[in-house]
């Protein structure tokens, strides 16, 4: 079932040409902003659009009806597919997490601080799971992405003061929503 | 006009429109709300520069639903082959829609400004109100016509969003060079808000609509030109 869900993944370009993008956008901005893995706070944009079309791409067309015959058991093809996608997206966000602190290392010698590389890449992958399950439950690409674009850019540093540590407030939402959104694929029609 | 009227019909039915219309007012004023206790002479014009949000969803949105391909089993066809058959010419269309986007704009800056207005109770200046409306609107025609060169919502959504956060790609780059404060945000903002956050660089309020309707009247006439030469 993974690999079934693997194959739709890599099979759409959309997938490649977002992950190719957030890497140029974050080495562009590593230059820019010049340090360490500040850039990921502008490039974890394209996560977020990774997350959501990998789960909304689905419903453009009629991929939904075809992936649901094939696996009925809703439930189970809405694991397999989010672990397809956090199969994709781990080795990618740590490529993007490791991208800003190398050049930071090979253009001002600041060594690359590993622990802070590994807390980057669990927030990325988390955070293209949580898009997921939005995009599950909207089903819009764009209201996806405009929804979540909005919560973390605009809202988010302004009510910063209120909340954890945006990777302690991830790892509890990130399961909230996952339930949700299986609870709302499995009963509503697709 | 009855270009204009269908084009207002096609917009006021979208969900996202509305959507985009409740982000407008909700986004300035929750922003105000949080940030009450800060004083200082931008308090309030501050919050509406970063409440552009909902116009940039209204201009992507505008373009962007033309292009959705319907389900197959509707027909799987797009709604801007209808919109071409009824009004074939490419310009009018395009104008049409895009004097749409600025009505419902507008109002819109209106009723955000005077709410946001309303929560910091500060006076609202008549000459920075049309700072605020003019940037919203040109916000919105910046969103419309780089969507309508893409032909597709999600990228300039991504970018201009992103770009609307409280510290933005934009002014970042104004570290690099003092050229990216001629970018279209960081001019057009200068229309209504007087310091922005420890620059250097000084640009008065006409500069600043002169260089964003600048950037706006560029991207549209070269939306114009393309979409008129294309395939739809």
């Amino acid at each position: 079932m993974i690999r079934a869900e693997l194959s739709k993944l890599v099979s759409l370009p959309a997938t490649w040409t977002t992950l190719a993008w957030t890497l140029a956008a974050n080495v562009l901005l590593t230059f820019v902003i010049a340090v360490g893995d500040a850039p990921v706070a502008y490039s974890r944009a394209g996560f977020i659009v990774l997350g959501v079309l990998a789960t909304c791409s689905e419903y453009t067309g009629g991929q939904i009806r075809t992936t649901l015959t094939a696996m009925p058991r809703r439930v189970r093809q809405l694991a397999a597919q989010h672990a397809a996608l956090a199969v994709v997206t781990l080795p990618a966000s740590l490529v993007v997490a490791l991208s800003g602190p190398l050049i930071t290392m090979v253009v001002a010698g600041t060594p690359v601080a590993l622990w802070q590389v590994a807390e980057t890449t669990a927030y990325l992958t988390l955070l293209t799971l949580v898009s997921a399950a939005v995009g599950v439950l909207l089903r819009h690409t764009l209201a996806g992405v405009g929804l979540l674009l909005g919560c973390l850019f605009v809202a988010a540093p302004f009510v910063h003061e209120y909340l954890p540590d945006d990777l302690v407030t991830l790892v509890v939402s990130t399961p909230v929503l996952l339930i949700v959104a299986a609870l709302a694929y499995r009963r509503r029609d697709a | 006009m009855r270009a204009v009227r269908a084009e207002l019909s096609k917009l006021s039915t979208l969900p996202s429109v509305w959507l985009a219309a409740l982000l407008a007012v909700v986004v300035p004023t929750g922003i105000a709300l949080l940030n009450r206790g800060v004083a200082g002479p931008d308090r309030g014009y501050q919050e509406l520069a970063f409440g552009v949000m909902g116009v940039i969803v209204l201009g992507v949105v505008a373009v962007s639903s033309e292009y959705l391909a319907e389900s197959a089993d509707s027909g799987g066809g797009r709604q801007l082959t209808t919109s071409l058959a009824a009004v074939p010419s490419r310009l009018r269309f395009l104008a049409a829609k895009a004097l749409a986007v600025v009505l419902v704009a507008v109002p819109l800056a209106f009723t955000a400004a005077a709410a946001t207005m309303g929560v910091v109770q500060a006076r609202l200046d008549a000459g920075r109100l049309a700072g605020v409306v003019c940037y919203w609107t040109y916000t919105a025609l910046l969103a419309f016509a780089i969507t309508v060169l893409l032909r597709h919502g999600i990228v300039p959504l991504t970018v201009l969003l992103v770009n609307t956060s409280v510290v933005s790609v934009t002014f970042l780059l104004t570290k690099v060079t003092p050229l990216a404060n001629y970018f279209p945000d960081m001019a057009g903002v200068r229309m209504f808000v007087g310091k922005v956050a420890n620059d250097d660089v000084s640009i008065s309020p006409l500069v600043g609509l002169l260089v964003m309707s600048a950037w706006v009247a560029g991207l549209l006439v070269l939306a114009g030109a393309v979409f008129a030469r294309r395939d739809a």
